[in-house]
C-alpha cells in the first residue's frame, strides 16, 4: 500500500509523527521544523516542501486543524482525531522498541 | 549578452538531480542561476557563489503559494521566479549547507503523478490525431500534421515512462546517444517522405503508423540529449 495512505491506515511516517508531536501545542509551520529538529537534535529534519505537503494532507485528513486568522503567518495545532491517531502510534513504535530490546537480551547481545 | 549563459534542460523529471548539480557547479564558477525561460537554464555571469539549487513540481491556487513561498523561505530557500508559462515548476537557491527541501521519498515520487495522468492523455491525443492525419489528409500536409502528433506522442510516452519510473522512485536514465537518436530519426524520416504516396508500403498501413511513432519518439529524444552531447564534447 502506497505509504500515501499513511492517515487511513493509521500507520504513521516518521515526518507525519514529528509533526503531530510537535502540533500537541499550536505552532507556526517553520516553528514545527525548528521544534522538531530540536528535539531530535537534529536526527530528524523535514523539508520545506515535504512539511507543506504534509501540513495539507493532515488537514484534510482532520488530523490537524487551523488556528487563529492571522493572513500572513497560520497555526496548526493536533485535533482529537489526530491526537488519537498519534497515540497509537506512540504505543506501536514503544512495542517495537521493547521487542527489540527483548530479542537482543534473549539472544545474548549487549544492549 | 556575453555574460549569461544557457542551458538547455532535458526535462527535470529525468536529468533534475544532475541539473541542480551542475547549477551549483555553475555558479562556483561565477554563473549564477537567475532565470528559466522556454526550456533554458539563464545563468548570469557574477561572483562565484557557494549556492545550491532545488526544484518543486507542485500544482498551487493562487490563495496557497503565499504560505508555500515563506515556508521555503523561512528555511533559507529563496524563490527564483519563472514566466507563468512554467507555473507548477518552482525553482530556489540557498547556501550551501541548506536542508533539502525533500526529506521524504514518498511524498517527492508524489509530484510526479500529475504528469502520469497528463502523459496518458497526451498518449491519447498523439495516437487519435495520428491516425486521424493519415487517414483523413493526404500529401505534405499529411507529413506535416502527422509529425505533429507523432511528437506529441513521443512526448506522451516519455512522460508516462518517466513518471512511472519516479512514481517507483526509481530514475530512467536514457542511454541512447545523441547520434544514434538523430541516425534513427532521420532514416525514419526519409522513408516516410519517400513512402508519401504509397512506393514503400501503403498509405494507411501499421507500419506507417510504427515509422511515425519511431520519428516521433526518436526526434524528442534527439532533442533533449543534445544538450549533454554538447556539454560532454566541450570537455
Amino acid at each position: 500500500m502506497p505509504k500515501n495512505d499513511t492517515f487511513k491506515t493509521e500507520q504513521l511516517t516518521d515526518s507525519a509523527y514529528y509533526i503531530l508531536l510537535s502540533l500537541l501545542q499550536e505552532r507556526h509551520g517553520y516553528a514545527i521544523m525548528k521544534h522538531i529538529e530540536e528535539v531530535t537534535e537534529g536526527d530528524v529534519v523535514i523539508g520545506a516542501a515535504t512539511m507543506y505537503t504534509l501540513l495539507k494532507k493532515m488537514l484534510k485528513n482532520e488530523c490537524i486543524k487551523q488556528v487563529g486568522d492571522t493572513e500572513r503567518t497560520k497555526q496548526y495545532q493536533i485535533t482529537k482525531k489526530g491526537l488519537a491517531i498519534l497515540k497509537n502510534d506512540v504505543l506501536r513504535r514503544e512495542k517495537m522498541v521493547l521487542n527489540g530490546r527483548k530479542l537482543f537480551q534473549e539472544r545474548g547481545y549487549d544492549w | 549578452m556575453k555574460n549569461v549563459k544557457k542551458v538547455m534542460c532535458s526535462g527535470l523529471m529525468f536529468t533534475g538531480k544532475e541539473d541542480m548539480e551542475m547549477l551549483h557547479r555553475y555558479a562556483k564558477e561565477g554563473w549564477v542561476f537567475k532565470e528559466f525561460k522556454g526550456l533554458s537554464y539563464y545563468m548570469h555571469k557574477e561572483e562565484p557563489k557557494d549556492v545550491i539549487f532545488a526544484y518543486d513540481l507542485i500544482s498551487l491556487r493562487e490563495d496557497e503559494k503565499l504560505e508555500y513561498f515563506e515556508m521555503f523561505e523561512k528555511q533559507g530557500w529563496h524563490h527564483i521566479p519563472t514566466s507563468t508559462l512554467h507555473e507548477g515548476t518552482y525553482f530556489f537557491w540557498a547556501e550551501n549547507g541548506t536542508k533539502p527541501v525533500h526529506t521524504d521519498k514518498d511524498i517527492e515520487a508524489s509530484r510526479y503523478e500529475p504528469f502520469f495522468k497528463i502523459g496518458i492523455i497526451g498518449l491519447f491525443i498523439g495516437v487519435l490525431g495520428w491516425l486521424g492525419s493519415t487517414y483523413f489528409l493526404f500529401g505534405w500536409k499529411e507529413l506535416v500534421v502527422s509529425a505533429l502528433f507523432g511528437a506529441t506522442t513521443g512526448v506522451a510516452l516519455m512522460m508516462v515512462i518517466g513518471s512511472v519510473f519516479q512514481l517507483r522512485k526509481k530514475r530512467l536514465r536514457l542511454y541512447i546517444r545523441f547520434k544514434t537518436a538523430v541516425m534513427v530519426f532521420l532514416i525514419s524520416f526519409f522513408a516516410y517522405i519517400i513512402n508519401i504516396h504509397g512506393v514503400l508500403f501503403a498509405p494507411n498501413s501499421i507500419v506507417r503508423v510504427i515509422m511515425g511513432s519511431v520519428m516521433g519518439f526518436f526526434g524528442v529524444i534527439a532533442i533533449t540529449q543534445y544538450k549533454q552531447y554538447r556539454d560532454n564534447k566541450e570537455l
